[in-house]
């Protein structure tokens, strides 16, 4: 089983994002091969660089790879750019794509027949981010609400997830104002004045890791701290930032993020992941990177793939999935996690929490454990939502895939019950 | 050179280094023998590219794939680059349009037939012309530095709009999936993509090479060297300048619609002003001067650069040293590394073959040697001679003014030129001589006044205008194409005036070579047609100006201070030189001048101004005895005086 | 007539403009000095003002960021980056004044590649950042809004800085040097003026108003190895609006092109990016050597 992936490892964001979860990645698959690897067959996972945010040179990797003929499964890049067109490529070349760090727009499969079809998506990212946040500011009683977000792929996707299902919650809630400035921008008062003057009752941002602080301390130079803000603040190790400026952050404000090492840890698949995870990045620990949870949950998937159909096939690949009842051990679950027939999505989840300081660990700026709102896909997202994700015919799936899946997700849902300090599973609305 | 500039180039670094790279440089004739070897490294070049999916890995065939269509980027690049001289900062605006219009219909179903990657790539070239038109008005106002930041500001002007125009372009997330047709499919046909490719770069080549050698293209070379005596070629720079800027950017498109293609997808992050710098860098390193440079430079780019990624996590930093080193101490890049090697390799096969290559020199020219036998003007002056009172006047210029803020340098002046006359204007320093004699060939506009030639009203007009209606002119400053051969600078203004360069495709017409080969033995310098401008003495470049001044068909020939700065007996011949061709060809000439004895020697009338106003005009004889011309250059030595 | 925002959101968005023109000046004034003195365009002056940056990040640990120790490693942080300017125009910049336009533009372009990678190896990839000293904390209420202390801080500095730079330039005998440097560098060789050392002392005040403004400006944001090409492709907006080499124009173009950016804001969100690339053509368009250009383009 060969399977190839080109990160981001050297350039400003990726070198942040990157490394971290290929260590991870690789650690696992050596914790995999030692117990018969999958299915039998020793894993190989080759990452290569993909060359700092050059998208044809991403693209490049990945078709030399697929011209190889060496590999056999394809990991997503860090690069979203160079994420959005792969799926398109090695749809075309025969091969399965597991979305794999950082970047997966995919959620909105507007070209399921060209590249969607091959596509498997075992950690859904911007899209969970977006609708956990959502949820939490639905559930916090929030009506007015101004988005703050990069203007670029991941900032738009997230901001567009938010805000249809904020509505969808809040129909007479209002989103108040979108400001797109840019992703690396620094001086956010500007923006700030906008969102100030249209006076919401809190704020969504989908700027994360090191690139929220500048805007939290510009929002708290505005005295604005009564309003709250949701921020993704994914915890690196690796984003120094914050250790510089705790004392910035407002005391109102809020972190999304796809995958708390806090919580994850807990899953049984979670706790061995973690281990090697941690293992792995000696210096990072306890923290473990939410990108090295995707990139574990794609080998988890590629796994369970493997041993269900016997093959590398992703045509078998596609059946399996859609025949509905296909789940496969990951760390987001306590019980197998299902995997959606019609968008071949996993039923991942992010989690908002209140953002607090813990002077134990390498960033002090962390998430308070016990604030924690987790959401998987089975709470913030209807099926009937799901077969609008796609633009295929959802006749294509049989009712009977459909209940299967349903019995997965109310397998997995049960398993979740009184988890993660009593998060509420409320089944959405 | 002045002072400053030995003094900067004293204090350099470099003289250790040059010292030793001139003990490198093999002689001429060994690189001119050389181009022959370096044809046939090109064509390899070509040959190896052409056949890659033969023999290369399919890794390998991918860079290649890259390489050519960023090497057509930067190859278009160097249209402006290194044929006229102009630096452009945002070339990737070109990219991104062709790129987009290939992948945009595409994308969008609703397009129908505009939707077809193929055809839709057959527009590339027209929506890069028509971009480039438009935005060249804009730019093209800007010169030199302010051009490269204005083609700065343009290309992330448009980045800027395909990053935000999310519904047409997808922005930084881009379009995706365009497949152009079944038997170009990267998977099933690589090696038909492959070919495409290939074959439609190499068409391109075909035609950038077919125009870098028209006669548009030396007219150029011509702009690119020295836009000043260009305009005195007749030539419309700024025409020039729009035409190779749409040149450029039709082919700059071709690359982008390749690159999507290729690619399959298109995003923002693509066409920023990286992407042109990064074009830049390909010409640069591959050698600028040299017509595959850029293709050079891209492969080197498209290779070293996957090579230092896997090395080395300071990739940008060991590249930037390559860029630096490059650009400080091998400005001629890849392919004169090449060259060089190749000269070297010629003259040592010559060395055991028991030949020498020696350089010639043009220290002595022929015309120099004819002046030993010419009279002294002295004596000729002292010598009554018949002065012609001419013609119709023929440049006629009345109560012209001109001011620099606050500074009058011309105040109501006028002359009259009579057909067929040598007219002198002469004055002290600080006169207004040149800003009048700029006045008079259009560079400068009158504040107020009139100019007439040959009866009509020719106030305000642009020089190359002037030029064509029969008045070429002479600088104080030697003006030349200085790195053109000597009958490259005739040909061209030869050429230029009646809009011959104009023809993007094919050669000058017949016979015109040998015209201009004739004029050069009339001024004698008929051994040097060869040499280039800057390598001729200082006296043969006052006599190749000349040439150049005549060869635009004038009538009227406008010389500012033609004996400036050259020895007496150089100035001897020059005067003879002008003398007679003045006489073959019935002109007219108007010269300032500061050597009395010129003056006096060959004037049929003299103007005579001071304080911007005309003084006195006359003939020799009524000048000489003007009592307020000599009051006027009292206490002025005739000589060692530095501009008007 | 005021469209599509309230009169106070105009004064609260022209205040926090201000703000923005003070940043752009700050980065753009020594850009311009070195360019009306030295005749070549430094692309490495962003990577100048990033050297700025993390200096200051690096020394706020070992002498503090309070009020006194603030000024402390503003200063030193400026001068370390004049020193790195010395060394950079005494080596690499010298050779090429008399070079071609291409050679001059890709020898400081080099230097971004250059610093880029060291920067990124030094201080790592994910940005980095001082806090903000105490007296500039908080905010000053203004029409209903607030607007960040340090705002009207990058104000006062830039206000300095102009008219400091005024001082030496008008008042002072280098200062007329340099003036004359300007106007016509080859008369001042000969009157015997050293200019070599004119030339490196020039690019050194500019390298030291670029590490100046990066160890200043660093406190409001996040300083990243991208900061370079953004400062510098802004600072080349403002000084070509401005017309190049003219201080008073880069004054003018910095609170022209801060102003278009923050009320771009309000007018066209879409398009904040593109409207400083607009106000550069339409201005150029207009007047090709620039608004304070004196020399024809």
């Amino acid at each position: 089983m060969n399977i190839f992936a080109a990160e981001d490892l050297a350039a400003v964001i990726g070198r942040a994002i990157a490394p971290d979860a290929v260590n991870a990645a690789k650690a696992y698959v050596d914790t995999l091969n030692q117990s018969g690897g999958m299915g039998g067959c020793n894993v190989v996972l080759d990452v290569v660089e993909e060359t700092f945010g050059d998208v044809p040179a991403c693209l490049r990797a990945y078709r030399d790879a697929i011209q190889s003929k060496k590999y056999d499964v394809f990991f997503g890049p860090t690069n979203s750019a160079c994420m959005f067109a792969l799926p398109e490529l090695t749809t075309a070349a025969g091969y399965p794509v597991l979305s794999g760090i950082a970047a997966d727009h995919q959620p909105y499969l507007e070209n399921f027949g060209k590249g969607g079809k091959y596509a498997f998506h075992p950690s859904v990212s911007t899209f969970m981010e977006g609708r956990a946040a959502a949820r939490f500011a639905a559930e916090n009683g929030w009506k007015k609400v101004g988005i703050v977000a990069p203007n670029y792929a991941y900032g738009q996707d997230a901001a567009k997830s938010f805000r249809e299902y904020f509505l969808k919650l809040v129909p007479d809630g209002e989103i108040v104002t979108e400001q797109f400035p840019e992703f690396d921008e620094d001086n956010f008062t500007p923006f700030i004045n906008q969102i100030a003057e249209s006076e919401p009752d809190g704020v969504f941002s989908a700027y994360f890791g090191p690139f929220i602080v500048p805007f939290w301390k510009q929002w708290k130079a505005a005295g604005l701290e009564q309003i709250p803000t949701i921020g993704g603040l994914i915890v690196l190790a690796t984003f120094e930032v914050a250790q510089t400026s705790p004392g910035d952050i407002p005391a109102n404000s809020y972190g999304y993020d796809r995958a708390p090492w806090q919580l994850l840890e807990q899953t049984p698949v979670g706790q061995i992941q973690t281990e090697a995870a941690r293992a792995a990045n000696p210096d990072s620990a306890p923290i473990v990177s939410s990108f090295a949870y995707q990139m574990l949950n794609a080998i988890s998937m590629t796994k369970a793939f493997v041993e269900q159909t016997g093959a590398a096939d992703p045509e078998a690949w596609k059946a399996l999935v859609e025949q509905g009842q296909f789940a496969f051990d990951g760390a987001y679950q306590f019980a197998p996690t299902p995997v959606n027939p019609l968008t071949h999505m996993g039923d991942n989840c992010a989690a908002v929490g209140l953002v607090g300081s813990d002077d134990t660990l390498p960033v002090p700026v962390t998430y308070d454990p016990s604030t924690f709102l987790m959401s998987c896909m089975d709470d913030v997202l209807t099926q009937e939502e799901a077969a609008q994700l796609v633009d295929r015919d959802a006749s294509e799936i049989t009712q009977e895939a459909l209940d299967a899946y349903q019995a997965n997700v109310d397998a997995a849902r049960t398993a979740r019950e009184g988890k993660w300090n009593g998060t509420p599973a409320t089944p959405p609305s | 050179m002045t002072a400053i500039a030995q003094q900067l180039r004293s204090l350099s670094m470099l003289p250790a280094l040059s010292a030793g790279a001139r003990r490198l440089q093999a002689s001429r004739q060994a690189y001119t023998e050389a181009n022959r070897g370096l044809w046939i490294v090109g064509f390899g070049l070509i040959a190896l590219m052409g056949l890659m999916p033969f023999f290369a890995p399919s890794s390998h065939i991918l860079k290649g794939q890259q390489a050519l269509y960023f090497g057509l980027l930067a190859l278009s690049l160097n249209l402006l680059v290194n044929m006229i001289g102009l630096i452009s900062f945002g070339h990737a605006m070109f990219f991104g349009f062709g790129g987009y219009l290939v992948a945009v219909g595409f994308a969008k179903e609703a397009w129908g037939p505009f939707g077809d990657p193929l055809l839709m790539f057959a527009f590339t070239p027209l929506i890069g012309a028509v971009s480039a038109f438009v935005i060249g008005f804009v730019v093209l106002r800007g010169r030199e530095l302010y051009f490269g930041l204005l083609t700065l500001g343009m290309g992330q002007l448009i980045w800027a709009a395909a990053h935000g125009w999310q519904s047409l372009t997808g922005g930084t997330n881009g379009t995706t999936g365009v497949f152009a047709a079944d038997w170009l499919s990267p998977f099933e046909h690589a090696n038909n993509l492959y070919w495409f490719v290939f074959l439609c770069v190499l068409v391109c080549t075909a035609l950038i090479w077919v125009i870098m050698r028209s006669p548009f293209g030396d007219a150029c070379r011509a702009i690119r060297e020295n836009r000043r005596r260009a305009e005195f070629a007749g030539i419309w720079v700024k025409r020039y300048e729009m035409t190779a800027f749409v040149i450029a950017g039709t082919f700059g498109a071709v690359a982008g619609g390749l690159a999507v293609i290729s690619e399959t997808q298109i995003a923002s992050g693509q066409i920023d002003w990286q992407r042109s710098a990064f074009a830049l860098i390909m010409c640069l390193i591959g050698g600028y001067r040299y017509f595959l440079g850029p293709f050079a430079g891209a492969i080197f780019f498209i290779w070293v650069r996957d090579w230092l990624t896997k090395e080395t996590t300071l990739w940008d930093t060991v590249f930037g040293i390559i860029v630096l080193c490059v650009a400080l101490f091998f400005v001629a890049g890849l392919s004169g590394t090449i060259h060089w090697a190749l000269a070297w390799l010629v003259t040592g096969i010559k060395r055991l073959r028991g030949i020498r290559l020696v350089d010639e020199a043009p220290e002595l020219s022929a015309a120099e040697h004819e002046a030993v036998h010419l009279p002294s003007l002295a004596s000729e002056a002292a010598e009554p001679r018949e002065l012609r009172t001419g013609g119709e006047p023929v440049l006629v210029a009345r109560n012209l003014t001109k001011s620099f803020g606050g500074l009058v340098a011309v105040n109501g002046a006028s002359i009259e030129v009579r057909q067929g006359t040598m007219h002198a204007i002469i004055g002290p320093n600080g006169a207004g001589k040149t800003t009048f004699f700029n006045l008079l060939t259009g560079l400068y506009k009158p504040d107020s006044g009139t100019i007439h030639l040959e009866g009509a009203d020719v106030t305000g007009v642009a020089p190359w205008r002037l030029v064509k209606r029969g008045l070429g002119r002479s600088f104080q400053q030697t003006n030349l194409f200085w790195s053109l051969t000597a009958l490259d600078n005739v040909l061209i203004s030869e050429a230029a005036v009646d809009d011959q360069t104009l023809r993007i495709v094919g050669k000058h017409r017949p016979g015109l070579r040998e015209r201009s080969h004739q004029l050069l033995d009339r001024v004698g310098l008929g051994s040097f047609a060869g040499f280039s401008a800057s390598e001729l003495s200082h006296g043969d470049q006052r006599s190749l100006e000349i040439a150049s001044a005549i060869a635009v068909n004038s009538r009227i020939l406008l010389l500012d201070e033609p004996t400036a700065g050259i020895s007496p007996s150089e100035t001897r011949t020059a005067v003879e030189l002008i003398r007679r061709i003045a006489r073959e060809r019935d002109l007219t000439v108007v010269f300032v001048e500061h050597d009395m004895e010129v003056v006096f020697g060959i004037a049929d009338r003299i103007t005579v101004l001071a304080r911007g106003s005309v003084l006195a005009e006359g003939t020799p004889a009524e000048i000489r005895a003007n009592p307020e011309v000599q009051k006027a250059y009292l206490g002025e030595t005739t000589d060692e005086e530095a501009g008007a | 007539m005021i469209v599509g925002a309230s009169a106070s959101q105009y004064v609260v968005q022209i205040v926090t403009g201000l703000g923005s023109a003070a940043v752009l000046f700050l980065i753009s004034s020594g850009l311009t000095l070195t360019f009306g003195a030295l005749r070549i365009v430094n692309f490495a002056h962003g990577s100048l003002y990033m050297l700025g940056a993390y200096l200051a990040v690096s020394l706020r640990e070992p002498i503090g960021f309070s009020n006194g120790t603030f000024w402390i490693v503003l200063i030193l942080a400026g001068l370390g980056v004049a020193l790195a300017g010395v060394v950079l125009e005494v080596f690499f910049f010298r050779p090429i004044y008399r070079r071609p336009l291409l050679t001059q533009l890709l020898v400081t372009f080099s230097f971004v590649l250059i610093l880029a990678g060291i920067v990124r190896s030094i201080w790592g990839a994910e940005g980095e950042s001082t806090s903000v000293p105490p007296f500039l904390g908080g905010g000053v209420k203004i029409a209903g809004g607030s607007i960040p202390t340090y705002q009207f801080f990058f104000m006062g500095l830039s206000v300095a800085v102009a008219v400091g730079l005024y001082l030496f330039l008008y008042r002072t005998g280098i200062g007329r040097m340099v003036r004359a440097a300007v106007s016509d560098p080859e008369l001042l060789g000969l009157s015997g003026v050293n200019v070599r050392i004119l030339f490196t002392g020039v690019f050194a005040v500019g390298a030291f108003l670029a590490g100046l403004a990066g160890a200043a400006v660093t406190m409001q944001g996040l300083s990243g190895p991208d900061i370079a090409v953004r400062a510098v492709i802004l600072a080349f907006v403002v000084i070509v609006i401005g017309g190049l080499g003219s201080l008073i124009g880069a004054f003018v173009a910095s609170i022209l092109v801060g102003l278009a950016q923050d009320l771009g804001i309000i007018w066209v969100p879409e398009a904040t990016l593109a409207i400083v690339f607009v106000v550069l053509v339409v201005v150029l368009a207009i007047r090709p050597q620039g608004l304070f250009g004196s020399r024809v383009a």
